[in-house]
C-alpha cells in the first residue's frame, strides 16, 4: 500500500467512504485535503481532539473523507457552528473548511464577524472563483471579465478580496496560498492552526470544469500553471509597482498579530461574573 | 580592497568543500520508487505534466510509472496528486546501483 507522505495522509482518511472521491479529476480540493492532513500530522494533534467543520459546496465534502470529529453544516453557517463548538469545547482544535461562496456570499456576514470577534479557530477558504457544484454561476470572487454560465459576456462586477476582508476585520492571522504552492500551503495551515485567535487561510484552487473551461484553461495543468505564473510572494511585493501587481495573487502571510481571542475575553467575563456572585449584596437590591 | 575578501573566503570555502568531498562517498544514495494506486487515479495529468524528470507516462489505459529510476524524490507528485493516489517510496539503493 501507499507509503511516504501519501501513506501518512491515508492514515487520516475514512476508508469506508467511497474512494476515489467525488471531486472532478484534478480538483484542487484533494490537494488542500492532503495539505491539511499533513499540517495536522506535523503538529502532532490527536485525531479525537480535532474538529473539522464544513459548509456546503464541493469543499464541504472534505469532512466526509477526513477521519476527525466532523460537522457538515448548512450553507454559509460553518463558522457559526464552529463558534458554538469552540465555546463549549475549548479543548478541541476547530478547523473550518469553506468554499468561496460559503464564506463570502451566503456566509459573508459570519466570516467578517468571526474575524472581528477573533474566535480561536482556523478558517480554510477554498477559493475556486466560481460556484462549481451548482453549474458554474459567478461567485463574489469571480475575477472581473471572466466568463461563467451567468456572465457569458464577462463578469461586470469586481471580485471580493477574501484575505483583505479578514485583515480589515482584524483577524489574528491571515494568509493566502495556492494549490500549486502546496509546500507553502502546508506551512501556512500549520502556523494558522498554531495561532491563537481567528486564522484565515485563503487557498486559490482550480475549478477547470466550470471556471477554467470557459476561460481558456480547460485542464488542471493549465490552471496550476496560471497560479504558478501569477503568484507573487508577500515579501517580493514591496519592490513591485502597483501596476505590476495588477492581476497577480499575493501569497504568503498577509497579517500576523497578537490580539486576545474571544475565548480568552469570555473567560474574563466568566471570572468577573463569578466574582460578583460571590459578593453578598442582597440588601441593596431589596431596597432598590 | 576587492581582492582581500576573495582570499579570505577561499580557505573558508575550501574547508567545507574538503570535508564535503570526504563525506560524499559515505552518503547513502537514496533511490525512490514512485507508485500509483490505479483504483484511485483519475488520470488528471498533473503528475505527468509537472514531474521534473518525466517519470510518468499517460496513455489510453491510464497513468504509468515509466522511468522509476529517474525519480529524484522531490515529492511534487505526492503533494499535488488531488486523488491522493501517488506514493513515493524511499529505498536505500544497493551499493551496485541499479540492482532492482
Amino acid at each position: 500500500m501507499a507509503e511516504g507522505m501519501t501513506g501518512l495522509v491515508h492514515k487520516y482518511l475514512r476508508h469506508d467512504k467511497k474512494f476515489p472521491h467525488i471531486w472532478c479529476p484534478g480538483c484542487g480540493n484533494g490537494i488542500v485535503l492532503g495539505s491539511l492532513i499533513r499540517a495536522i500530522d506535523r503538529l502532532g494533534l490527536d485525531k479525537n481532539k480535532v474538529a473539522l467543520v464544513s459548509g456546503i459546496g464541493c469543499a464541504g465534502r472534505m469532512t466526509t473523507y477526513a477521519d476527525f470529529n466532523t460537522l457538515h453544516t448548512p450553507h454559509g453557517r460553518a463558522l457559526t457552528f464552529a463558534t458554538g463548538l469552540k465555546l463549549s469545547r475549548e479543548d478541541l482544535t476547530v478547523i473550518v473548511i469553506m468554499g468561496d461562496g460559503d464564506a463570502t456570499a451566503i456566509g459573508g456576514n459570519h466570516y467578517i464577524h468571526s474575524a472581528r470577534r477573533n474566535v480561536d479557530m482556523t478558517a480554510i477558504i477554498v477559493n475556486n472563483q466560481i460556484y462549481g457544484m451548482t453549474g458554474g454561476q459567478y461567485s463574489p470572487t469571480t475575477p472581473y471579465g471572466s466568463k461563467t454560465t451567468t456572465t457569458p459576456y464577462g463578469m461586470v462586477e469586481h471580485a471580493f478580496d477574501i484575505s483583505a476582508l479578514a485583515v480589515a476585520a482584524e483577524a489574528s492571522y491571515v494568509a493566502r496560498g495556492t494549490v500549486y504552492h502546496a509546500a507553502l500551503l502546508d506551512q501556512l495551515i500549520e502556523s494558522a492552526i498554531r495561532k491563537k485567535g481567528f486564522s484565515s487561510v485563503e487557498v486559490l484552487s482550480n475549478c477547470h470544469t466550470q471556471f477554467g473551461r470557459r476561460n481558456k484553461m480547460s485542464s488542471p495543468v493549465k490552471m496550476l500553471e496560471w497560479f504558478k505564473e501569477n503568484a507573487v510572494r508577500m515579501h517580493a511585493t514591496s519592490k513591485m509597482k502597483p501596476e505590476e501587481l495588477q492581476g497577480k495573487f499575493i501569497i504568503g502571510v498577509l497579517a500576523d498579530s497578537e490580539r486576545p481571542s474571544y475565548n480568552e475575553e469570555y473567560e474574563k467575563v466568566r471570572e468577573r461574573a463569578r466574582g460578583i456572585s460571590k459578593e453578598p449584596n442582597p440588601p441593596a437590591r431589596c431596597e432598590g | 580592497m576587492g581582492k582581500a575578501p576573495v582570499t579570505k573566503t577561499k580557505p573558508d570555502s575550501r574547508e567545507p568543500g574538503g570535508t564535503g568531498d570526504a563525506r560524499k562517498p559515505e552518503k547513502p544514495k537514496k533511490s525512490y520508487r514512485p507508485f500509483i494506486i490505479q483504483a484511485w487515479c483519475k488520470k488528471c495529468g498533473i503528475c505527468v505534466a509537472f514531474c521534473p524528470r518525466q517519470v510518468y507516462r499517460c496513455d489510453d489505459k491510464g497513468v504509468h510509472v515509466d522511468k522509476p529510476e529517474e525519480c529524484i524524490g522531490c515529492r511534487f507528485c505526492e503533494m499535488h496528486c488531488p486523488d491522493l493516489a501517488v506514493s513515493v517510496q524511499e529505498r536505500d539503493a544497493a551499493p551496485g546501483g541499479k540492482s532492482s
